[in-house]
Parts: C-alpha cells; structure tokens; sequence
C-alpha cells in the first residue's frame, strides 16, 4: 500500500498507468487515443442467423481529466468517428447484404467523475455518455444515452495488483434511423458485473489483463414490422493492455473483445432464438501529464 | 440536444453535491465511518443496483418456461449453485469454529461463529419476511411466488463477508467467487430475476458488515433500509 502510493506520488509518469486512473491533485491528463471498433448484434436460432447488423467503425477520442481536490476528478471526452459503415444483412436466400450507410462525425460525448480514496485504494465513479450520430445520407442517424456507476477496488498481490470493478450499467434507448423510413429502437437495459484485472509493473512497462463477467436485463428490440422481446442476458470479456511511461507521459496499446447473449421469448415456446452482440477494438493511445 | 443538457445538468448537479461533500461533511463522514463502517455505503449501492434492475426490467406474461441452454451462462451445472446455496456454507462454518472455538477455548474462533450464525439468521429472517410481503413470481415458475428477493444470494452474500470479515482477502475472494456462482445460477435456472439478487446480495452483505462493525463498537441494534420492488423500505433489526 505504502509502496504504490510512494510509486504514485514520486513518480508522476507511473501515475498515468495506476489502476484508478487519476492523476496528483491539482494536475491534469490529456489522453488522445483512436480504435477500430466492430460491433456485430445477430438474432440467430440454433442452427442459422436470422440477420445481423454489423457496425464497424475508426473512433477517435480526446479526453481531459483534472483532480480539483484531493481525491476528486472531473473528466470530460469526445468521440469522433473518422469513418465507419453500419451494415443489415438477412439470413434468405443466404447471407445478404440488404443495406448499408456510411457515417463520419461526432458521434458522443462523455462525462465522468471519481471520488477515490488513497488511504483505503477504493473509488466510486459515475461515468455518462450522450450519443447522437448523424450518417451521410439523409435522416440516417442512431443515437442513445449510457450511464455507469462503477465501484472500484485494489489489492496488492505482491509484485502484482489485482484490480476490481464492480459495475452497473445502464444502456440507454438506442434508436436507428434508415434513409427507406425503416426505424429501429432498442429499449433501455441494465447490466450488473464485475470486472478484474491483473497488473504487473515492469520497470517503465505495465502490463495488464481484465475479464469480466456481467449479467443482464431484458433486451428488447422493435421496429414496425417485428417486436422482439428477449429476457436476461450475460456476457462476459476480456481485454489486454500494454503501457509504456516516460516524462510523465505514456503509449498505450490494447486489444478487448465481449460478447452477450441474450434469450429471445417467442409466442410459441418450442422455438429457440437468441440475440447475440459481439464487440472487439484494437486501439493505440498517448497520455500527457501536466 | 436534450439528451446533452440532462447530462451537464445532472453531471454538474452530481459533481457540485461531491465537491460540497468533500469540504462541508468530510469531518462528518469520518464519524460516521467510524460508526457504522461501510454498511450504509453498502445499502445505498446495492439499492442504487437493485433499483436499476428493477426499473429495466420489461413486463412480460409469466408461464412456465425454461430457457435456451445457450443462453444460460452456466448451463446445466446450475443444480450445484441450488443445492449448496440452502445455507449449507453458512452452517457448515457455523458449526465448525464453534465446536472448534468450544473445545480449543479459543475466543476468535467463536466470535466467528457467533458472527456468522448472527448474520445468516438475520439474513435469512430479513429475506423470508420481504418474499411474504412482496409475492413477486418467479421469471420462470409463476406459480412460486417468492422470487423477491434471492435467499441463495443473500445467505451466501452474507457467508462470504463474514469470511472476508474474519480471514482477510484470499479466503474472502475464493467465498465471494463461491458466492457470486450461487447467485448466478438462481438465474441460470430461471428461479430469480437479476433484481432479486441484487438485493439478497446487499442484504447479506450489509447484515455480516453492520454486525461486524457492531462487535468492534459494542452497539447491540442497528438500522437499515432494504430496496423493495415499489421503491425503498424501512427494516429495523434487533439483535439479541
């Protein structure tokens, strides 16, 4: 305990990798970072998908986070796809590619706020995000609105932190404009779970791997023409990341993947469909300590 | 744009009451640290979790129904998560370092078993009455109605604090880690809804803390609110 808050406090660069990600007080980080993210949803049954709609997109984000007191922190970000193409396939005759929109721009806007405390290596955060994406063809958009309550938690193991997170989440009212009229909303859900992560300092190099688990609410997805209404959900995740620190600065480097599951209840209980959402991102970023 | 000015509003709204908190009432914090422990924190989070959940949650029709076994995150092997979640653990424990404490005459060990056997009977009273009060059906036995909320997660919720409490962090995890297995298989098996463990799960946790915090101070009551499926319940406990 007491060597990770002298890590801390004397070395600023390894500041920038600690678990909690908040800076000394009175100091901020600029953090600057792009991903490749795909994100695939398909409502498949046991033996074929149904249909899919697969968004993949390159997201920029810039975020600034400053510690005002002691152990409070304000962040704030912006995400802006560079460029990214949301995709609907069906299932008849085979796996068909029955429409596609591009879309580039400000895609959301995030907010955030951390009470830690040093003495006890606990943390509360409250995390929010606004999304409104506008696609390149006319009234094509999707848009939503996340919020996450996060309870933070660190032991030393050692020559290695172990790192919780306790989390739960709410994903917001999704809606997807098409240019044909077609519109799609998924209800608002809730996820609960916990994430751990396993942390190694290498000299200037930390390494770090974090696996989740998470149960959900119900998903429920519905357009004119079709209401799907599926109950619980899990998932589970992982991600890898590796940071390297100098000057009070750090590169980053990661790779995560999840996936949920959810059970779709039909009229007739013989029939067995699922939703299931797939997501993975690779990213690089650089933060800056000032 | 109205989605943005909720969120400023309610991010500067939150942070304004942190920022407030931090000079106005961190001496009183403090003492009520000192007294209580994490025991309110850990009523206000769980109803925070519990309330989202329930809120979620979309209503449907019940009927019997069991769900697609690739959807259940730990398909057939939920039976194991029912069986040993009947307080088994907490009994188990109970008995062990009591007979232990007896014979050895060592004090720690019947304070631990004293511990435990407080807050799984207070635990276990807490959840029968709110599941008589309440009458919620479970997702997938309509029929039961005892669904809110999860005596499995509460009587393990409670057994893996008071391990946690008792024997430091790595008997604490390997409990905890038992502890959230039982919980998820009562949803596995379409006995709970993810609300009903949320709240077993606080209860058991706030129960084994308050007491334990109890013991240090030399009280003999103290008071808690529960989540309820209609909004936030008083429940008083007495020990005696």
């Amino acid at each position: 305990m007491l060597k990770f808050l002298f890590l801390t406090l004397f070395f600023p660069a390894l500041v920038l990798a600690n678990f909690f990600e908040q800076p000394a007080e009175g100091t901020s980080v600029l953090d600057l970072s792009t991903r490749w993210k795909i994100e695939e949803r398909e409502h498949e049954d046991n033996t074929r998908v149904i249909d899919e709609r697969e968004y993949s997109f390159l997201l920029s984000r810039l975020a600034f986070k400053k510690t005002i007191v002691d152990s409070l922190s304000f962040g704030a970000a912006i995400n802006y796809s560079l460029f990214g193409t949301h995709k609907k396939m069906f299932a008849e005759p085979s796996l068909l590619n029955t429409g596609e929109i591009d879309f580039y721009g400000l895609r959301s806007i995030e907010l955030q706020s951390q009470y830690l405390s040093t003495d006890k290596n606990l943390a509360l955060e409250i995390h929010l995000e606004g999304t409104l994406q506008r696609a390149r063809e006319r009234n094509a958009s999707l848009g939503g609105f996340d919020g996450k309550l996060i309870f933070k938690y660190l032991h030393e193991l050692g020559n290695f932190q172990i790192g919780g997170k306790l989390f739960s989440s709410v994903i917001g009212k999704k809606r997807v404009f098409r240019k044909d009229g077609e519109r799609e909303i998924v209800d608002p859900y809730n996820q609960f779970g916990n994430e751990l992560t396993l942390i190694s300092h290498f000299s200037n190099w930390t390494i770090s791997l974090s696996g989740h688990f998470l149960l959900a609410t119900d998903y429920v997805v519905r357009s004119p023409s079709y209401t799907r209404s599926s109950d619980k959900g899990f998932g589970v995740g992982g991600k890898l990341n590796f940071a390297y620190s100098f000057n009070a600065k750090e590169i980053s480097f990661w790779h995560e993947r999840s996936n949920q599951v959810f059970n779709v209840i039909t009229i007739d209980p013989s029939q067995q469909f699922e939703y299931e959402i797939e997501e993975q991102s690779t990213g690089l970023g650089f933060k800056w300590l000032y | 744009m109205a989605v943005l000015r909720i969120t400023l509003l309610l991010f500067l709204t939150l942070n304004s009451l942190a920022y407030a908190s931090e000079f106005v009432f961190s001496e009183k914090l403090n003492e009520l640290d000192k007294k209580y422990g994490p025991t309110p924190w850990i009523i206000l989070g769980g109803s925070a979790a519990t309330s989202l959940a329930y809120l979620m949650r979309k209503d449907r029709s019940y009927r019997k129904r069991q769900s697609y076994e690739e959807t259940q995150p730990l398909q057939g092997l939920g039976f194991i998560g029912d069986i040993i979640g009947y307080g088994f653990l907490n009994g188990s424990y109970t008995l062990a370092l009591g007979w232990y404490g007896i014979s050895n005459d060592d004090v720690e060990a019947k304070r631990s078993a004293e511990l435990m056997a407080r807050a799984s009977a207070y635990t276990l009273a807490t959840t029968m009455l709110l599941k008589n009060i309440i009458h919620e059906k479970r997702p997938g036995y309509p029929d039961d109605d005892q669904s809110f909320p999860s005596g499995h997660s509460a009587a393990s919720f409670a057994f893996a604090s008071v391990v946690t409490l008792r024997h430091g962090w790595g008997w604490g995890s390997l409990a905890y880690t038992m502890a959230g297995f039982i919980a998820v298989s009562r949803v596995n098996d379409d006995y709970h809804y993810l609300h009903d463990l949320l709240a077993g799960a606080t209860i058991g946790v706030a129960y084994a803390y308050g007491i334990h915090q109890n013991f240090q101070n030399g009280q003999d009551y103290w008071f808690s609110l529960a989540p309820l499926p209609q909004g936030l319940g008083a429940v008083a406990a007495l020990e005696f």
